[in-house]
């Protein structure tokens, strides 16, 4: 909200430059965006909550600095409420409201009206504000509404008589297929849920929002309907964000407004239309209660106050707090009871007097205090505790880490079906409509706008996807433009599923974002992980990449099964020999397995591994190295033998030709 | 001693010599007058016949000069590790290291800061909880005092599924799965004490200060007790240790509805205050939620945004760059 700086010295005595008082309100009320300078005035931007509505307006914030400063308020206090009772000899108007929709609702009719130009003094103000000038009339509501908060919306009386000369206003929903041309020159459907003003022949204001263009008043309205009322602000809310029609009255409306404030700007208003517009005071209606002054006091005690606080506050420094903020206060046995006044509908619990207290004394002066710490037991969430294990082998072999929207995009889409995913109601555009069922499209898009710049690339993610059975963590990772990527990428995931004592399997399947034989399933024992494998060529060339290699695991339950401790075996103390066997093998035929089977072939077999690997037209030579090691005994020549016979022909039955 | 033991003598002294002075001493016991190489000489006379005579001559000449040769290549030795000498070796310490073989690679900076502030806070005893992304409106708003069609709303534009669930606009949809956790596990009853760095979702359209998708890290406290004077020690704790142990920070008023009081924490930077951090005491309403007595206990919660964090303290003007893969960005860190 933007207010004149000076316009606050209407009501309360500030001596302070603009900046002091926007610095003090920061630190004890509300936020200030910024101070700024327009034709030698001070412009305030005040950046209102929703709890203090009673901000929006000149003596809000001016009776909040009054407070803070410890000033004198007898110029709001004098401020008085229109009496209808006074006025004894008004002629009524008749008013229908339907209840609930309104807690208070008046009319009041003024007449003789001789129109002038708007004094310069409300130009300005009103257009610090960043509201234009329109004429006389609707000036003057808009300036009563920035100075007290209290909306207003004046109907020409000619033009409402004209269209229903019986005059039977009404306040109800709208009906069925009842439209509108608001003020703005447009057409608007009303639903249901919206409430009305209305005469017998249909809607003549959206209540709140906005008020009917054959209704509106102009330079040459001699009679106006004036209206001040207090809507429920929820449907309020409602109806002006459904129409796209947020004002400064609709959003006033949907804060908390006071029936008394009410009666007090409405006397103000009338005030100014007889002074500026030579107008008189005709007609007077209202339905609905104007509030009970008297409510059931919030209770503050001492032990409350210093436990929110921390610190020691005496009562009697908490009761000049509120005192000057309005409250009224008695001290009871039990602590203090406060009385919120009667513009703030936001203060209800002991907690809520409590803010009012800190924020006066100033949370400057509450001093840090030490939380008294309790061990607590609980075991921490798997996934976090392996995440970092993850992500730091993965960057030591290369990889960069990305964070990806959580979004597919329309590339992405076209290789998915749309009916598996996540949609959302309400997308922001069609590149985030649907969430991510995996990482691995977020990844090819990464790859694909690296690419052009970087001849090869390793990144990976460790973030949420979100299929329709659930939203889970995955691990992915992808390189491309690397010499035997499935390989490399390979060793990588192994690393990983090694530092967490897990036997890494790779199960021959079909997956189609995969090419068809150099790519697999990841599982732990039975447990399907994920996949890893050569990206196939059709998606590689749709995303204009080369030969790329991907893997994508499930990290939840890589977590669930992760050891931080594995099985020792134990050292032999007698001495170890090893041997080489160097063999051909085709790339049909599957060296893990091969592996496997020498490494369980015998009890002295402590470790086979590949040493050495050379491909050329077509032909895989391979080496491996074969530990043989007891735990009882030095072995002879004769221990190994046999050994080394079953090792070769398991070479020669897996399909190997062994080489000398 | 015979010629054959003093050479090996010999060789072994020198080559533990360290300085030009024993060098001298060595080269006065083995080669000079009455050295040991001479006191064999002095023998030769004595051998019976001329032609072992010449032999002797010949072999310990050329002893004398293998012992003169070592002496004077420990004296080169000697004078390289010399520190004069050392000084002279040219080297240019400034020229670009040698990449790693295939390339370090690097951790997402959101990510170092996840590790970062996860620690700071376990050290307080604080532990590290997840809860959904996709949400229920109950945990993300009802349950946190945000009611359906409540004008506070509006501090949060709302991603919605088909189905009726939405994503998550903040962190503070654990504080009531956490409440209600603890209080049905064995522990039975407060203390909490944890923490969430994850992500968050709004509506909001991709601009350099706006993203839909953002991350938030948060803390929640409940025990006996807990006032804003604990709020202010663990905001400064966390503050002074990523700022520095000279920031200047402080609280203001501000609006949430799940807490009361509410505040919004400033820090000092070179261009004056910054907003860094949301917090206030757990509103009673919102314990009474999770199960919670707020006449027996209180609580408070603590979050920022670490996103703008990174932005401040690294001068990033784009909050994109976090999120749209670009390496030139990634690989410094």
């Amino acid at each position: 909200m933007l207010i004149l700086y000076s316009w606050l010295k209407d009501f309360v005595n500030l001596k302070k430059p603009a900046e002091e008082i926007a610095e003090a309100l920061s630190l004890s009320s509300i936020g200030v965006k910024e101070v700024k300078k327009e034709s030698g005035e001070k412009i305030l931007n005040l950046d209102v909550t929703f709890n203090r509505g009673d901000l929006l307006s000149i003596v809000g914030v001016a009776r909040e600095l009054a407070a803070i400063y410890s000033l004198s308020t007898d110029k709001i206090d004098r401020l008085e409420e229109f009496t209808p009772s006074n006025e004894g000899d008004l002629e009524p108007l008749k008013i229908k409201s339907e209840e609930d929709l309104t807690k208070i609702y008046t009319l009041t009719k003024i007449s003789d009206l001789a129109p002038r130009s708007t004094p310069d003094l409300i130009k300005k103000r009103l257009e610090a504000a960043g509201m234009r000038s329109v004429n006389l009339w609707a000036d003057l509501t808009n300036y009563v509404m920035l100075e007290y908060g209290q909306p207003f919306h004046a109907f020409d009386f000619g033009k409402v008589a004209r269209r229903d000369p019986s005059l039977s206003i009404e306040v109800r929903k709208a009906k069925k297929g009842e439209a509108i041309k608001t003020l703005d020159g447009l057409d608007h459907r009303l639903s249901e849920s919206d409430i009305v003003i209305a005469d017998g022949r249909g809607p003549i204001a959206v209540a709140g929002v906005m008020g009917g263009e054959d209704t509106e008043v102009d330079d040459g309205t001699k009679e106006i309907l004036l209206e001040a009322a207090i809507f429920d602000p929820v449907l309020i809310r409602q109806t002006a964000r459904r129409l796209g029609l947020r004002s400064e009255a609709s959003t006033r409306f949907e804060h908390f407004l006071s029936s008394k404030n009410l009666y007090i700007s409405l006397n103000k208003i009338i005030q100014l239309f007889e002074h500026h517009g030579s107008g008189k005071l005709t007609n007077f209606s209202q339905t609905g209660k104007k509030e009970a002054q008297e409510s059931t006091p919030v209770v503050l005690t001492h032990e409350k106050l210093s436990s929110i606080s921390g610190e020691l506050i005496p009562l009697v420094r908490a009761r000049e707090y509120l005192e000057r903020l309005g409250f009224k206060i008695m001290s009871s046995e039990k602590g203090l009871l406060c009385w919120a006044p009667y513009f703030r509908g936001d203060v209800k619990l002991p907690e809520d007097v409590a803010e009012e207290v800190l924020r006066i004394h100033g949370y400057e002066r509450i001093l840090p205090k030490p939380i008294q710490t309790e061990i607590l037991g609980g075991e921490e969430e798997k996934t976090e505790v392996w995440r970092e294990p993850a992500a730091s082998i993965l960057s030591d072999g290369g990889f960069n880490e990305v964070k990806n929207y959580p979004f597919v995009s329309t590339q992405a889409l076209s290789h998915l079906k749309s009916e598996e995913l996540l949609r959302l109601r309400n997308p922001i555009s069609p590149e985030a409509e649907y969430l991510r069922p995996n990482l691995l499209f977020s990844l090819l898009e990464n790859a694909s706008k690296n690419a052009p710049r970087e001849e090869m690339g390793r990144i990976f993610e460790l973030e949420k996807v979100y299929p329709k059975k659930g939203e889970v963590v995955h691990l992915g990772g992808l390189s491309w433009g690397e010499k035997e990527p499935f390989l490399h990428l390979k060793g990588v995931v192994e690393a990983i599923a090694r530092k967490a004592h897990l036997n890494l399997r790779m199960i021959r399947s079909k997956n189609e974002y995969l090419h068809p034989t150099a790519a697999g399933e990841l599982k732990i024992g039975e447990v399907p992980l994920g996949f890893l494998g050569i990206l196939h060529p059709h998606l590689a060339v749709a995303f204009g990449l080369g030969e790329t290699a991907v893997f994508e695991i499930d990290f939840e339950k890589f977590s669930e099964l992760a050891q931080m401790w594995g099985t020792l075996k134990p050292v032999s103390s007698f001495p170890e020999v090893y041997e080489e066997f160097s063999f051909i093998l085709p790339q049909t035929r599957e060296l893990g397995k091969l592996i496997e089977q020498i490494g369980s072939a015998s009890e002295i077999i402590r470790e086979v591994k590949l040493v050495d690997r050379f491909t050329k037209d077509e032909e895989r030579s391979l080496t491996i190295k074969v530990i043989f090691q007891s735990q009882e005994k030095s072995l002879s020549a004769q221990d190994i033998k046999p050994v080394r016979e079953k090792i070769l022909s398991l070479i020669k039955k897996s399909g190997g030709s062994p080489r000398t | 001693m015979n010629a054959a033991d003093i050479k090996e003598k010999a060789f072994v002294e020198i080559k533990k010599i360290e300085s030009t002075s024993q060098l001298e001493e060595a080269r006065i016991r083995y080669l000079g007058r009455d050295g040991l190489v001479n006191q064999l000489f002095a023998e030769i006379p004595e051998l019976p016949r001329e032609e072992d005579r010449k032999k002797a001559g010949i072999y310990l000449n050329e002893i004398k000069l293998e012992i003169e040769e070592a002496l004077a290549q420990r004296d080169r030795q000697l004078k390289k590790l010399s520190a004069k000498e050392l000084e002279k070796v040219p080297f240019d310490i400034t020229a670009p290291g040698i990449p790693m073989t295939g390339g370090l690679g690097s951790i997402h900076p959101l990510t170092q800061l996840r590790q970062f502030v996860l620690d700071t806070f376990s050290n307080l005893g604080f532990e590290e909880v997840s809860a959904p992304h996709i949400e229920t409106d109950d945990y993300n708003f009802g349950l946190l005092n945000v009611l359906a069609d409540h004008p506070a709303r509006d501090l949060w534009d709302t991603l919605y599924l088909e189905d009726g669930r939405l994503l998550r606009t903040h962190t503070s949809n654990m504080q009531v799965r956490e409440m209600k956790k603890r209080l049905s596990a064995q522990a039975g009853k407060p203390p909490i004490r944890v923490m969430t760095f994850d992500r968050c979702f709004r509506y909001e359209n991709l601009d350099p200060q706006h993203s839909h998708t953002f991350t938030q890290f948060e803390i929640l406290y409940v025990d006996h007790h807990v006032s804003m004077a604990n709020l202010r020690f663990l905001s400064d704790y966390f503050l002074k240790r990523f700022f520095g142990e000279k920031t200047k920070t402080r609280f203001r008023p501000k609006y949430y509805p799940f807490v009361e009081p509410g505040v919004g924490v400033d820090a000092l930077g070179p261009n004056g205050w910054i907003e860094i951090a949301g917090a206030g005491l757990v509103h009673p309403q919102v314990l009474r939620n999770g199960g919670i007595d707020p006449n027996q206990y209180s609580g408070l919660a603590w979050g920022f945004g670490p996103d703008r964090m990174l932005m401040a303290k690294l001068g990033i003007d784009d909050i994109r760059s976090f999120y749209e893969g670009d390496l030139r960005f990634l690989k410094q860190f």
